[in-house]
C-alpha cells in the first residue's frame, strides 16, 4: 500500500512539473507582452518598455527565466504580479478559499443527492420513476453550464436579488456566513448539476451490475431483507467502481470554477486566473495554473488512498488477489 | 466422478407414505419475455413430488430448464419471467400465491439454496466472519455452533475469520455456504443448483458426502440439480430427467440406471464414458442438438429420437405412471 501511494505521489509530481513547463513556455510563446497592458506612457515608449522588461527579467534568455521560475517554485516563491507588483502567493491565498468553498459546496450538493437518487433508481430499474430519473439526468449533463448560469441570473436573480453577489458585492464566509451561503447557492447548483447527473448514472450502473452478482442472489436466497442486503452488500461493493468517477468529478468541480465565477462575479481563483491571462501577467497566471493542477492531483491522490479503505482486497498487495490454495 | 456407483446415497430412506410429501410441484411452467411480446418457454408441464429426507435429482443438459425450476421454487426469477402452475405446495402453502413478504420469510428459513459458484457467492469485500454473523447472528460465538462448523471441515476457516472470501478455496467456501444454508435455520428443503460443477473431483466427493450427512442428521429434503449422471447416481434417491423444458422420465435412481424407459434416458446412459467397455467400440453419441426442443409441440426429443414417428412430433405423450415414477413416451405407451 505504501509503495503504491509513493508511486502515485511521484506520478503526481511529474504531472505537476509537466504542467508548469508547458504553461510557462506556452505563455511566453503567445503573441503580445505583459507590457502592453501597462499604462500607454510605458507601453508606447520604447525606452520605458526596455527598462520595465529589464526590471522584471523579461529580457533574459527564456531558459534562464524558466529555471529561475522553477527554483523559485521549489522554495515556495511564486514571484510577484507584473501588473501591480503584489505577491502572487498572497493573491492566491485570498482567492483560493472562495473557490474551494464554491467547489466543496457544489460537490456536497451534487454527490449526496446524486448518490441517494442513484441507489434508489437502481432498485426500480425499468419502472416509470427510473425512466423519469434518466430523462432528468440526461438533461442535466447536456445543459451547458454558461447557459444555465445566465438563465438563473435572469430568472432567479431578478426575483431574488439577495441570491446574487452583484447586488451588494461579494460577502466572505468569515464576514457573514448566512449572506455568503445565500450568494453561493446558485453558483454551486449550476456548477454541480452535471456532476450530480453523472454521479446518479454511475452509481446506478454500478449497483445494477452488482445486483446481478451471485453474492446478492445468495443473500436473497437466505432471506436477507432487501434494505440490509443493499446496505451490507450491494452498495458496499458498488462504491468501488464509482469511486474512480467521483475522484475525477470532484477534482473537476474544485478546479473548474472559472466559468461560473466569471458569470456570477465571484472573486475566486478562476476569476483571478482569467484576469491574469488577459493581462498576460505571467507569474500570476502560472501560479493560478499550478494551484489548480495541485488541487486536481491532490484530490485524485486522496481518492487513490480511499481505495484502500473501501476495497480491502487492495490492502494486502498492489496486485490483484493471489490465487487461493486448493483445499 | 469417473467411477459410477449405482447404489444411491449412504442411507436410503425406505418407501415413504405419500403424506410425507414436502414439496409437490404440479404442472409448472416458466416463460421468459423475449421482447415485442414474444416469450421463450424454459419449463412446461413439470410435475414432481419431493418427500421428507429424500434427495430428488433433476438431470438434463444445459438449457433444459433445470435452473429455472430452482429459481421458480425460490421465486427469484428476473422480472421478465412468468411462472404458472396448478400448484407448488410446500408445507401446506402454495408458494406461488404467497405475497413477496411471506416468501421472504420462507427463503433461508424453510427453503435454502446452495449456489452453483461458491467462489463468487459471498460478498468479496467483507471478511468471512462478519458474513457468518449476518446469517448466524451472535450464536456464531456459541461453542456448539463452532463445534458443528468445525465438524464439517471448517476448522481452518474458523481460524481465519478476518480473511476475505478470496483467501479460501472453492471447497472451503462451498462447505461454508452449505453450513450457512442448512445450519442457520434448519430448513426442511434444500435446493442445490449444480453445487459441485466448479469443484474438482476430490472436493466434489467431500461436498456430496457433507450434503448426505446433513440430510441424515437434519432429515431435510434436497432437490439436486446437475448435468452429471455420475453425481446423480451417487447422491439421489429419485431422479427426474429433463429435456427441452419437460420432465420426460421420473424413476428411482436404481430403476433409472438399470431399467431406463425413455429413449433420451437410454441415449444419455449410453453416452456415459463410465459405462464404456472396450467390446462396445466407439462411445455412442446423440445426433443433433437440443436447440428448439423447448418450442416443440410434440415430444421435445422427437427430432433426435431413432424411434420417433409422425405422432411423436405432433402430440406430447401423456404421463405414464404416477408421481413416484413416470415416463412420457409414445413408444413405451404402445409397448405396455
Amino acid at each position: 500500500m505504501l509503495e503504491f501511494m509513493v508511486r502515485r505521489t511521484l506520478n503526481a509530481i511529474l504531472v505537476l512539473w509537466l504542467v508548469v513547463t508547458g504553461m510557462f513556455f506556452l505563455l511566453r510563446l503567445a503573441p503580445g507582452s505583459p507590457v502592453n497592458s501597462l499604462p500607454p506612457a510605458v507601453a508606447a515608449d520604447p525606452l520605458a518598455r526596455a527598462a520595465y522588461e529589464a526590471e522584471h527579467g523579461l529580457d533574459q534568455n527564456i531558459f534562464i527565466q524558466y529555471f529561475d521560475y522553477l527554483f523559485g517554485l521549489l522554495r515556495g516563491d511564486l514571484g510577484t504580479s507584473l501588473y501591480d507588483g503584489t505577491s502572487v502567493m498572497s493573491q492566491i491565498a485570498s482567492h483560493l478559499p472562495v473557490s474551494l468553498e464554491l467547489g466543496g459546496l457544489a460537490a456536497l450538493l451534487a454527490m449526496v443527492p446524486g448518490f441517494l437518487l442513484g441507489c434508489w433508481t437502481a432498485t426500480r430499474r425499468g419502472s416509470w420513476s427510473d425512466g423519469a430519473v434518466r430523462v432528468v439526468t440526461v438533461l442535466s449533463f447536456s445543459v451547458p453550464a454558461y447557459w444555465l448560469a445566465v438563465l438563473s441570473l435572469v430568472f432567479i436573480g431578478q426575483r431574488y436579488p439577495d441570491m446574487l453577489p452583484t447586488a451588494g458585492g461579494f460577502v466572505r464566509f468569515t464576514e457573514d456566513p448566512i449572506a455568503n451561503l445565500k450568494v453561493m447557492l446558485l453558483p454551486a447548483l449550476v456548477l454541480g448539476l452535471s456532476t450530480f447527473a453523472l454521479v446518479v448514472r454511475s452509481i446506478r450502473a454500478a449497483l445494477i451490475d452488482v445486483l446481478s452478482f451471485d453474492y446478492v442472489a445468495f443473500a436473497t436466497a437466505m432471506g436477507m431483507p432487501q434494505r440490509q442486503m443493499m446496505k451490507r452488500i450491494a452498495i458496499r461493493n458498488a462504491i468501488i467502481p464509482t469511486l474512480t468517477v467521483v475522484g475525477v468529478l470532484l477534482g473537476g468541480l474544485v478546479s473548474g470554477t472559472v466559468l461560473v465565477e466569471s458569470v456570477f462575479q465571484i472573486p475566486g481563483l478562476g476569476q483571478l486566473m482569467v484576469t491574469a491571462f488577459l493581462r498576460q501577467d505571467y507569474p500570476l497566471a502560472l501560479g493560478c495554473s499550478v494551484f489548480t493542477a495541485m488541487i486536481f492531483l491532490g484530490l485524485n491522490l486522496v481518492v487513490d488512498a480511499l481505495y484502500f479503505v473501501v476495497d480491502p482486497r487492495t490492502r494486502t498487495s498492489t496486485q490483484r488477489r493471489t490465487a487461493p490454495v486448493m483445499a | 466422478m469417473s467411477e459410477l456407483t449405482l447404489e444411491p446415497g449412504t442411507s436410503t430412506p425406505g418407501r415413504h407414505a405419500s403424506d410425507d410429501v414436502v414439496l409437490r410441484v404440479s404442472d409448472l411452467a416458466v416463460r421468459y419475455a423475449a421482447g415485442r411480446g414474444a416469450a421463450v418457454t424454459a419449463v412446461r408441464g413439470v410435475s414432481f413430488d419431493v418427500r421428507r429426507g429424500e434427495v430428488f435429482g433433476v438431470v438434463g443438459e444445459s438449457g433444459s430448464g433445470k435452473s429455472s425450476i430452482c429459481n421458480a421454487l425460490m421465486r427469484m426469477l428476473p422480472n421478465s419471467a412468468r411462472v404458472e402452475a396448478t400448484g407448488v405446495e410446500f408445507g401446506g402453502r402454495d408458494l406461488l400465491s404467497l405475497t413477496d413478504k411471506q416468501m421472504r420469510g420462507i427463503r433461508g428459513t424453510e427453503i435454502a439454496l446452495v449456489p452453483q459458484r461458491p467462489m463468487t457467492s459471498l460478498s468479496p469485500t467483507t471478511p468471512v466472519g462478519q458474513q457468518l454473523r449476518w446469517y448466524f447472528g451472535d450464536s456464531i460465538d456459541d461453542s456448539d455452533v463452532r463445534d458443528s462448523l468445525a465438524r464439517i471441515g471448517l476448522h481452518s476457516v474458523l481460524g481465519r475469520l478476518d480473511n476475505l472470501p478470496s483467501r479460501f478455496s472453492g471447497g472451503q467456501l462451498q462447505r461454508l455456504l452449505i453450513a450457512i444454508a442448512t445450519l442457520t435455520n434448519r430448513p426442511s428443503l434444500l435446493l442445490a443448483d449444480e453445487p459441485t460443477t466448479t469443484l474438482d473431483a476430490t472436493v466434489q466427493a467431500q461436498v456430496l458426502k457433507l450434503l448426505l450427512g446433513i440430510r441424515d442428521t437434519l432429515g431435510l429434503s434436497i432437490v439436486y440439480v446437475s448435468h452429471d449422471l455420475g453425481v446423480i447416481a451417487q447422491i439421489c434417491d429419485r431422479v427426474g430427467v429433463m429435456y427441452g423444458g419437460r420432465l420426460v422420465e421420473v424413476a428411482t435412481t436404481s430403476d433409472l440406471f438399470h431399467r431406463p424407459q425413455h429413449p433420451y434416458t437410454k441415449a444419455l446412459l449410453g453416452a456415459m464414458p463410465a459405462r464404456w467397455t472396450p467390446e462396445r467400440g466407439r462411445l455412442s453419441t446423440l445426433r443433433g442438438t437440443a436447440a428448439g426442443a423447448n418450442r416443440a409441440t410434440g415430444c421435445p426429443f422427437a427430432p433426435r429420437c431413432a424411434l420417433a414417428d409422425a405422432r411423436c412430433t405432433e402430440e406430447m405423450p401423456a404421463v405414464l405412471g404416477d408421481r413416484t415414477s413416470m415416463v412420457r413416451c409414445h413408444r413405451v405407451e404402445e409397448a405396455t
